[in-house]
């Protein structure tokens, strides 16, 4: 899929668009790392003086030729170096600013651009005035089959990006409009007229927002980073496994700081059909009867904030990706997950 | 004949096997040394099961070096702290350590800089893990000097060579190699990046023992480092691996002995086990159809292999074709890299299956039985880039790989996977998309399998002396025709590399500081945070000694004072005691007195 900046690019331009792409810009300067340049730096270097300063003490602690008290004061003084770097390690990270992009933006794309989007989507045999449902596909198109018989038999168009197709996923009102991010246009003016889109990661999620359409965003691998931040937001985590015994893991074990001290320990398992296909039910179901949560859903929301909490301090992705300020998100996980917790 | 085999170690031993256990029937003896020792995968059993097979066959291990090249890597680990000086200790074992850390350092820089000659232009990948071994300030050095130009290449390479000579041997090794007395020294693989089986090398040169480099696979020349000092020979499987020889290690083409792949020998020959019906029971497959073995690669080529098979096996089963569609699929997960197989979702798909089940001993004697009855009895073999596929080729069964994006580092980035498309026009069917793949697969299961271009590649890669000539038999000869060409003079050291080397100590020293990795800054930093550590220590040492006498000088006055006051509170109480004594006496006196004079008073 087209990542957020080329769409911000695509956005940029027009009146009603300005002021929300200066508040999109800040997000999309952390999203692709271009905020905060100079304070990370200077903060990097500090930490760096007292990493460096930790090693140094550390060495001269181990040095049996001082004597034994002052060897121990060496090794404190190292430690609270090590405490220093620790705290602007920390600090110094970048934070997903999730309150940003809350409020709905008032984006749409230039009128010249959107019609040669939309005569794009006509030549492909798309209906951009129908009901549609931008798909993206990505590993196995195979677990989202079900799902998009579903949306096709409530007459809704399924517009696909990703994957070649598979003959068997070409069926009616199903269309594969292309691989990602080779017609970003069209996927933007896509995704605009969506009833909603289904992510398979941040980067349609993240332009989800910029439209300000719902979206279901599939492929989370951790409790924090895809927690949609809209009402209209759904997401599904994958199951992930412990790779040196093979066992699966709860939604308890992706909280703790183990968990994340190193991710490549863990394998994700695929979706199961039956989950995505529960799950796009979800969507429809919110966008028809208005969105709210269910106790399990409230509840597991209410766990991963406070584990956010617990954990931002000392590990360095749940500070970035974690709750800002306590606010992780008014979407909610699938009701067909959040039941299972 | 005596042998000394310099294995970097145990799990090298599958590669000689059969060839060491025909020079040990042939009368030789050998001596196995292992420069580390490694359980993972069960290598020790190996090394024992190999010395129980015959009294000529002997396993130890090398001396310990005082820096070894994994010492060297943790070194500069930055987040790493360790306590205490680094040129501590003896000054024998700094000062070897000091040799090793240049040494290291030299063969790190000569390795990252061959992946800048045009014909690694594609090795990206390899490029970067050569690279990430260096401290960062020697490589930042090979890049600048990589962009002047192949000539600026060689100017570096040549004089990283000199200094290599200039390197003095440690005296624990060549008293080891002494001790041993070999007529033959081998060393296996000595391509690692940053290997110090170099010095066995060097060693065998000194005094005179023929060394050979025994090139264990077929990816050694070209996906590692660099053969950095020529031994006397060089045994490899074929004319391909000769060519990267000569050409990519400058070994003198009358240095190389083609043997042949003995690693492959017993696959020639084997049988399979079982019934493809009972196969396909145990495995959990539908034996009623044919199936297609997915084999798995290695960690490097494939970090993240399972969702690309899972996207694989999703299109295979989405086929127009129908035979393409409902064929059985077999995955075996590459030994060395198995623990990711646990997120294979094989619940999703029907009739597919992993075996052996992640876990299994790559040692039990089933193992490698059900890996030939899994080949012997596939339709077809899919994989990345693995030897996996050169086991297929030999039982004769078509093999198959996709091009995919994330695999471009292993595949198109590697010299070893051209072997595999261009030996004798190749013996792997290569798609850039899995529906020409499965296309192509369609095409072979259809009858469409060219067998004879295979053998021609299994002639020509794995048996150049003939389909039906093994190889062990032919290394055996190799090693007995080094012999045969009787010792060397020794080459001690010459007097310029004698006396060059008091200069080259002093790089040696900076490499054993450099490969610390600390930001330059922190270098420059260092004096001055050590003086301020040695000036703090006096203070640090008044201010305790100062205290220490306060603390006494408080005691005993505290003591004193203690003395004093008890001292003075008994004589107190012993002056009350004897006041009221003499009071009470006098006062008994008085009354005895007053009693008296009012007796006589009356």
């Amino acid at each position: 899929m087209m990542n957020g900046q080329t769409a911000l690019e695509l956005l940029q331009g027009t009146p009603a668009s300005r002021a929300a792409s200066a508040r999109a810009a800040e997000v999309r300067g952390f999203a692709y790392g271009q905020a905060g340049h100079t304070t990370a730096r200077w903060a990097h270097a500090r930490q760096m003086f007292w990493q460096e300063m930790h090693v140094e003490l550390r060495r001269h602690a181990g040095n049996e030729r001082f004597p034994f008290g002052f060897r121990g004061s060496l090794r404190r003084s190292a430690q609270q170096a090590y405490g220093r770097a620790a705290r602007l390690a920390n600090a110094a990270s970048p934070r997903f600013p999730r309150r940003l992009l809350v409020e709905p933006f008032e984006t749409r794309l230039p009128h010249e651009l959107a019609e040669r989007a939309r005569r794009q989507a006509v030549q492909a045999g798309i209906d951009p005035d129908g009901a549609i449902v931008v798909a993206e596909l990505r590993n196995r198109p195979d677990v989202l089959d079900d799902a998009l018989d579903f949306l096709v038999s409530r007459s809704i168009t399924v517009v696909c990006f990703g994957s070649d197709p598979a003959p068997a996923t070409r069926r009616s009102g199903v269309i594969h409009a292309g691989e990602s991010g080779n017609n970003a246009l069209l996927e933007l003016f896509l995704a605009a007229r969506a009833q909603f889109v289904i992510a398979s990661g941040w980067d349609l999620q993240f332009v989800s927002y910029l439209v300000n359409r719902p979206s279901l965003t599939l492929n989370g691998i951790d409790p924090f980073r895809l927690y949609p931040l809209r009402t209209d937001g759904l997401y599904l985590l994958r199951t992930s496994i412990d790779l040196a015994t093979g066992r699966d893991l709860a939604v308890g074990d992706l909280l703790t700081e183990e968990y994340f001290r190193n991710l490549r320990h863990h394998g994700h398992r695929e979706h199961a059909a039956a989950d995505v296909t529960a799950a796009v039910q979800e969507m429809l179901e919110g966008m028809s009867g208005g969105w709210g949560d269910t106790e399990a859903q409230a509840r597991y929301r209410a766990r991963v904030v406070a584990a956010g909490g617990e954990l931002a301090p000392t590990v360095r992705y749940v500070a970035t990706w974690g709750p800002d300020h306590g606010f992780l998100g008014d979407g909610r996980l699938a009701r067909v997950q959040a039941a299972r917790q | 004949v005596k042998i000394l085999f310099v294995m970097l170690h145990p799990g090298f031993i599958r590669y000689y096997d059969g060839a060491l256990r025909r020079l040990a029937a042939a009368g030789h003896d050998v001596h196995l040394a292992f420069e580390v020792t490694r359980t993972k995968l069960g290598e020790d059993a190996t090394a024992a099961a190999l010395a129980a097979s015959s009294t000529r066959i002997t396993c130890g291990t090398t001396p310990e070096r005082s820096e070894s090249v994994r010492t060297f890597l943790a070194r500069s680990d930055r987040s790493a702290t360790r306590s205490g000086d680094l040129f501590a200790g003896s000054q024998a074992a700094s000062h070897e350590a000091t040799w090793d850390s240049l040494a290291t350092t030299i063969r790190l820089l000569l390795d990252y800089l061959r992946f800048f000659e045009p014909v690694f232009a594609n090795a990206s990948a390899l490029r970067e893990r050569a690279g990430k071994r260096l401290p960062r300030v020697h490589a930042a050095t090979v890049r600048t000097i990589a962009r002047g130009g192949p000539r600026a290449r060689a100017l570096f390479a040549s004089a990283l060579s000199r200094i290599e000579r200039i390197i003095p041997v440690s005296s624990a090794l060549e008293a080891f190699v002494r001790d041993q007395r070999p007529d033959v020294l081998m060393v296996t693989p000595l391509i690692e990046l940053g290997s110090q089986q170099v010095d066995y090398v060097k060693c065998a040169r000194r005094l005179g023992i023929p060394s050979a480099l025994c090139v264990a696979s077929w990816d050694n020349l070209t996906s590692k480092g660099l053969i950095r000092v020529t031994p006397d020979h060089v045994i490899v499987w074929n004319e391909a691996q000769r060519s990267e020889a000569e050409t990519l290690h400058g070994v003198p083409a009358d240095r190389v002995l083609v043997t042949g792949a003995q690693v492959f020998d017993d696959w020639f020959d084997a049988k399979p086990s079982r019934s493809r019906e009972e196969f396909c029971r145990m495995t959990g497959l539908d034996p009623s159809r044919p199936f297609v073995l997915y084999v798995g690669s290695s960690m490097f080529i494939a970090p993240d292999e399972v969702p690309f098979a899972e996207r694989w096996l999703s299109r295979l089963r989405r086929s127009d074709d129908e035979g393409i569609a409902s064929l059985g699929v077999l995955v075996r997960p590459h030994p060395a890299n198995a623990r990711q197989w646990f997120a294979f979702d094989g619940a999703a798909f029907s009739d597919a299956a992993i075996w052996p089940p992640i876990g299994t001993d790559p040692n039990a004697p089933d193992f490698r039985r059900d890996y030939f009855d899994s080949l012997y009895h596939c339709a077809a073999v899919v994989g990345i880039n693995t030897s996996a596929q050169l086991e297929a080729a030999i039982v004769g069964r078509p093999v198959f790989t996709v091009r995919a994006p994330e695999f471009a580092h292993a595949q198109e980035g590697t010299l070893h996977f051209q072997h595999l498309l261009q030996v004798e026009g190749g013996m792997v069917q290569s798609a850039a998309t899995i529906a020409e793949h499965l296309r192509q697969l369609a095409a072979t299961l259809a009858g469409g399998f060219d067998r004879e271009a295979q053998r021609r590649f299994v002639r020509a890669f794995i048996r150049p002396a003939g389909l039906d000539v093994p190889a062990a038999p032919a290394f055996v000869e190799a090693v007995e025709s080094i012999n045969r060409r009787g010792v060397n003079a020794p080459h001690p050291d010459s007097s310029a590399v004698v006396m060059f080397r008091p200069l080259v100590a002093g790089l040696a020293r900076m490499a054993r500081l450099l490969a610390d990795d600390r930001p330059a800054w922190a270098y420059i930093l260092r004096p001055a945070v050590t003086a301020a550590v040695w000036l703090a220590a006096p203070v640090f040492w008044v201010r305790e000694s100062a205290g220490e006498a306060a603390a006494t000088a408080g005691k005993r006055a505290r003591r004193q004072l203690h003395r004093a006051s008890y001292e003075s509170i008994r004589s107190s109480a012993k002056l009350f005691r004897r006041l009221r004594k003499s009071m009470s006496k006098s006062v008994l006196q008085a009354g005895v007195t007053a009693k008296r004079a009012v007796r006589r008073a009356r």
